[in-house]
């Protein structure tokens, strides 16, 4: 019979990544079934019920608490995981004593480094507004990378940035490349002179590494949080953001890139930016093109396609689809079981992937639906086609990002094999720093024991984003993959081309 | 609004990029791989995560500054 261990740290704070490392260290330890070592917040709380470790003891536990929930074959071995955990939170309070110096306070560091002009910012996002501030009031520019910070928040700060005259990208800003560094998740993307600015991460991830495929180059990608061009938001940085790269000389041609905006906002970037004297693609994903069109700006059909005519614009020469709809369509195979189910990292992958598919699947199911699309009544469970986002709020609250902890997707992974219906499974790889340092790796290991417990072999499909001067290896990685069958593509768009060879036949 | 100032952008666009790092040690660690400065944070929720008492102290600290 198992045995649960818990043990709880009051008012103790460790970051979500630190916690996710110590989690999969304790599940290696013999006989321990399964381990949550994370922060009190609801979402854990749910996943320690999920998992059935949840214990008397944790009720009234709040976020600023430490749990450290061990199940184990035998009682000796649920103590022995959870000392393990213990001495490993112990360790990482060592090295991070015996590490460089670090200030206890924002104020502090910039005092010690004063030439210091980015602040970078992950805290729980209850409490990252105050930091914003004080970065702001010191002259930083502020990448926010964490989630969770209300929308009235969002404006004071980027008002408070526009009186300034300062970057604030975020809230939920995963990607932005400054002088070809790479902030959070982004990619080893070439120099050259397109500048980028997106209310999407893994879009800017996605336009970018085909901007270098392309051969092709960039002077600056800025993220500017998912919600920049809501109605509320009404574009203040992008538009911002646009200016400043229409007023860099190194920057030749500017690409935007985002979900639809508010229309009010549409009408207030076009009139603000048509003043700049460069050619602008726009990819608004999902959005009317012969709209960008008319208001002077080149549009896009897809991400691949926004960097291709980016990079047409830079280099003057015609830049051909990656891979072409004939080889995709001699790739096509025939598919048991009714269903697709995308496991995806990366929102706008999700996104773009669920508005090229419905008008060929009819009904798509989603914890983030686009119009047209269908809300999961509950997210943990596939239903028809689905295709969710694992980065989203819903799952990653209080745990470390899919891009960087690979179990939750694993975890429904195994669910999807388990299920007769689903004929084919799409996900992608998202590679660069910030990201998992072997994904495909992680990926394929499942999938063989997957298909191994379940006797069954549904299609997989996969989108492997980032270049070649990643810190990954990207060949070694698609190699992975494909020796294990599954089939890999370089775009998000070719995976949709080729779900529409397996369906319906690819026009 | 008043039109914002390109002024701290376009030198941003033209300095080398110095970082502070808050929260997520793994964005430090990737930065000094590639040689890039960056200072972190030890950070810890203020007030032991009291959000009362961080307000208040956040209040106390705008009164200073008037």
């Amino acid at each position: 019979m198992s045995v649960k261990k818990i043990l709880v740290r009051k008012s103790t704070y460790f970051d979500s990544v630190s916690l996710m490392r110590i989690g999969e260290a304790v599940k290696k330890e013999s006989g321990v079934l399964n381990v949550v070592v994370g922060m009190g917040t609801d979402f854990n709380i749910d996943s320690l019920k999920r998992l059935d470790l949840f214990a008397p003891e944790l009720n009234g536990i709040t976020p600023n608490d430490l749990v450290i929930a061990v199940l184990a074959d035998n009682a000796e071995n649920a103590q022995k995981g959870a000392e393990k955990a213990e001495k490993l939170l112990t360790e990482r309070v060592i090295s991070k004593v015996s590490a460089d110096y670090s200030p206890p306070t924002l104020k502090g560091a910039i005092e010690l480094d004063a030439l210091s002009n980015v602040v970078l910012i992950s805290v729980p996002g209850r409490f990252a507004g105050r930091e914003v501030r004080t970065a702001l009031e010191n002259g930083k520019h502020v990448m926010l990378f964490s989630d969770n910070v209300s929308v009235e928040e969002e404006i004071e700060l980027k008002d408070e940035a526009l009186r300034r005259g300062l970057l604030m990208m975020g809230p939920d800003c995963g990607t932005t490349i400054l002088n070809g560094v790479p902030l959070a998740f982004s990619n080893v993307v070439r120099r050259g002179d397109i500048g980028v600015v997106a209310a999407s991460g893994t879009g800017l991830q996605e336009v970018t590494s085909l901007i270098h495929r392309f051969g092709c180059g960039i002077t600056q990608a800025i993220g500017v949080g998912g919600r920049d061009l809501s109605e509320r938001v009404s574009g203040r940085m992008t538009i911002l953001a646009a200016k400043a790269l229409g007023a860099d000389p190194a920057t030749k041609v500017i690409l935007l890139v985002s979900k639809p905006p508010a229309p009010s906002t549409e009408e207030l970037l076009c009139s603000e930016l048509k003043s700049l004297d460069k050619p602008i693609v726009i990819y608004f994903i999902g959005a009317d093109s012969a709209k960008i069109k008319n208001a002077g700006f080149e549009p896009a059909d897809n991400l691949e396609n926004a960097a291709a005519k980016a990079c047409e614009l830079s280099s003057g020469t015609e830049i051909i689809q990656i891979v072409s709809n004939e080889e995709i369509s001699k790739k096509a195979v025939k598919m048991q079981g009714r269903f697709i189910r995308g496991l995806y990292s990366g929102g706008t992958l999700c996104d773009e992937m669920q508005r090229q598919l419905l008008p060929l699947l009819g009904t798509i199911y989603s914890n983030t639906p686009v119009p047209g699309a269908k809300k999961l009544s509950d997210i943990h469970r596939s239903e028809g086609h689905t295709i969710i986002d694992l980065g989203d709020d819903d799952f990653t609250r209080g745990r470390a990002h899919p891009m960087i902890d690979p179990t939750a997707r694993i975890e429904r992974l195994q669910s999807e094999f388990a299920d007769a219906s689903a004929g084919m499974i799409l996900f992608d790889v998202v590679l660069g720093y910030g990201s998992h340092p072997d994904m495909a790796g992680a990926m394929s290991d499942a999938i063989v024991k997957a298909r191994k417990e379940t006797n069954r072999n549904p299609i997989l499909v996969a989108n492997i984003l980032g270049t070649d001067e990643d810190p990954q290896n990207y060949g070694e990685q698609v190699k992975k993959l494909s020796e294990i069958g599954v089939h890999v593509f370089p775009s998000n768009i070719s995976v949709a081309r080729f779900v529409s060879a397996v369906i319906g036949g690819l026009r | 609004m008043k039109e914002a100032s390109l002024e701290n952008i376009t030198k941003l666009f033209n300095s080398e990029i110095r970082v502070i790092n808050l929260g997520i040690p793994i964005f430090a660690d990737e930065l000094k791989k590639q040689n890039v400065k960056v200072m972190s944070v030890d950070w810890r929720p203020p007030a032991g995560g009291n959000e009362k008492t961080m307000n208040l102290l956040d209040r106390i600290r705008a009164k200073k500054k008037v």
